[in-house]
């Protein structure tokens, strides 16, 4: 199932489920981010990624 | 076993505290079963048991009660008790936090120290509520003798049969550990403090889940301050209304306050919620050396200073002390007087926060140490103007962005001391002395 989202204004389509930063990776917005990487579990603790 | 240490009690010098958590102390050997069985000691926890009382209706009296989490954060504690599932039928697990290792607290010590017996009915309470079979208490990794006595506690406890299977004939089974901690500041945070019962390294861990649904080995655990389960009792006692009617308006009861600083009388001490400012400062026998008040952290070094001006008209409790831009925190009021020069005391406090900083999170990791640099760089007479705006900037990316309140807590002196007392940093920062003189 896909689901509609908005970042900065803009409107994407992605799977239920997606984390922002991938959604936000597909959309091209870029995210900064150290300690997140798509094969390892989320760590959460370099706190670059925090967005509003 | 350590020796006594002679303490000035403040409760010989003013018998009208209001003693709730502290009531054993009037009466020789406080800390030992007998005299806790004296001043009606588990009889709330035996009625219970005979009389099968049924846990909501604990909870409606602790509702009434307006006890608050008497950690810092001041959670309603009958809210939080409903948080537990009762139909989950798994192990739950029941922590009291005594891991009090903030500069300037000293209540869970004197409680521990003084009257362990009503910490271990009031858990015996809370476990009945929740149906919780197994205990433990964290206490802090730098007091030995309290941990000896609450040891001893146990045991008595367990002689007496309030500790065990099937407790007093009852169906009712709950026992208690005491657990020793390393003495990290970080530990006092719940999750931090279950991971480190759990043999793993206190950092904190993410919320939600929060440790009402995944705690010890990702059981329900219900944890609490010292004082919140110590107050329990008293409350089922005389009933939840007379407890209210002692504080104010959403500020129930009674809370012990440890007084530190420049104070005559240093100690504890029990007193009503909304008691103004300065009756408990004249209960701590006034400004040492009749010297003159400069400022007050209210509620330890994670809350705001309050310059003298502000905090004497403010009452002692959760709205008054949020009313003057600080709050309550775990009660432990920092006296300073005019001797105090606030740049080296922020040094002081902003190496404590950089010292125990878990590194977990990288803005508090690295900003915690960036703070302290950026101050002693000051203190050094190497500051510039700079470094102020430099200073706020830092804490404030700190605040709000990390996983556990350390980052925050580590923010508000910095923010606090600097708002209220700016020209003494920028004379500093001019002169590369501080502006005040040594007396």
């Amino acid at each position: 199932m896909t689901i509609t989202i908005e970042i900065d204004g803009k409107k994407i389509k992605v799977e239920k489920n997606t984390t922002i930063i991938a959604a936000a990776d597909k959309a091209g917005i870029p995210i900064p981010r150290f300690c997140y990487h798509k094969k390892l579990s989320i760590a959460a603790n370099c706190r670059m990624c925090l967005v509003r | 076993m350590v020796k006594q240490i002679d303490i000035i009690k403040p409760h010989k010098i003013f018998p009208n505290q209001d003693l709730v958590c502290l009531r054993t102390m009037v009466h020789d050997d406080p800390g030992s079963i007998s005299t806790y069985l004296k001043v009606g000691g588990y009889e709330q926890f035996k009625k219970i048991l005979k009389k099968k009382i049924k846990p909501e209706e604990i909870l409606a009296e602790l509702k009434t009660s307006g006890l608050r989490g008497r950690g810092g954060a001041g959670f309603p504690t009958a809210i939080k008790w409903s948080f537990m599932s009762r139909d989950y039928d798994g192990i739950k697990y029941l922590v009291c936090n005594s891991d009090e290792g903030e500069p300037g607290t000293f209540k869970d010590r004197d409680i521990l120290r003084y009257n362990p017996h009503q910490l271990i009915e009031g858990m015996l309470i809370a476990a009945y509520v929740m149906g919780t079979r197994t205990g433990y208490n964290y206490i802090h990794g730098e007091i030995w003798r309290e941990y000896e006595i609450f040891e001893k506690a146990l045991d008595e406890a367990r002689d007496h049969g309030f500790l065990g299977e099937d407790i007093l004939g009852s169906d009712f089974s709950f026992d208690l550990y005491a657990f020793h901690g390393y003495g990290a500041y970080i530990c006092g945070e719940e999750t931090a403090l279950i991971e480190s019962i759990e043999g793993k390294k206190g950092q904190p861990r993410y919320k939600p889940p929060f440790p009402a649904t995944y705690g010890i080995y990702g059981k329900p655990t219900n944890v609490n301050n010292t004082e919140t389960f110590a107050s329990v009792p008293w409350i089922l006692e005389h009933g939840g209304q007379a407890f209210q009617d002692l504080g104010v308006e959403n500020s129930g009861g009674v809370k012990l306050f440890s007084v530190s600083g420049h104070v005559e009388i240093p100690g504890n001490y029990e007193i009503r919620m909304g008691t103004p400012f300065s009756e408990l400062l004249n209960m701590a026998g006034g400004v040492w050396k009749r010297r003159k008040l400069k400022a007050v952290i209210p509620g330890g070094p994670s809350t705001a200073v309050v310059p003298a001006a502000l905090i004497e008209n403010a009452t002692m409790d959760y709205d008054g002390l949020q009313k003057i831009g600080s709050s309550l925190g775990a009660g432990s009021v920092i006296i300073m007087d005019d001797s105090t020069c606030m740049v080296t005391a922020l040094k002081r406090l902003s190496y404590f926060f950089y010292e125990e900083s878990c590194g977990q999170c990288t803005p508090c990791r690295e900003g915690t140490g960036w703070v302290y640099r950026v101050i002693k760089r000051i203190v050094d007479g190497k500051g510039t103007m700079e470094d102020l705006d430099l200073l706020t900037d830092v804490s404030k990316k700190i605040s709000g962005r990390t996983i556990c309140a350390l980052g925050d807590a580590a923010a508000t002196p910095v923010l606090s001391f600097i708002k209220h007392f700016r020209p003494e940093f920028e004379y500093f920062i001019q002169h590369g002395h501080s502006m005040i003189k040594a007396k």
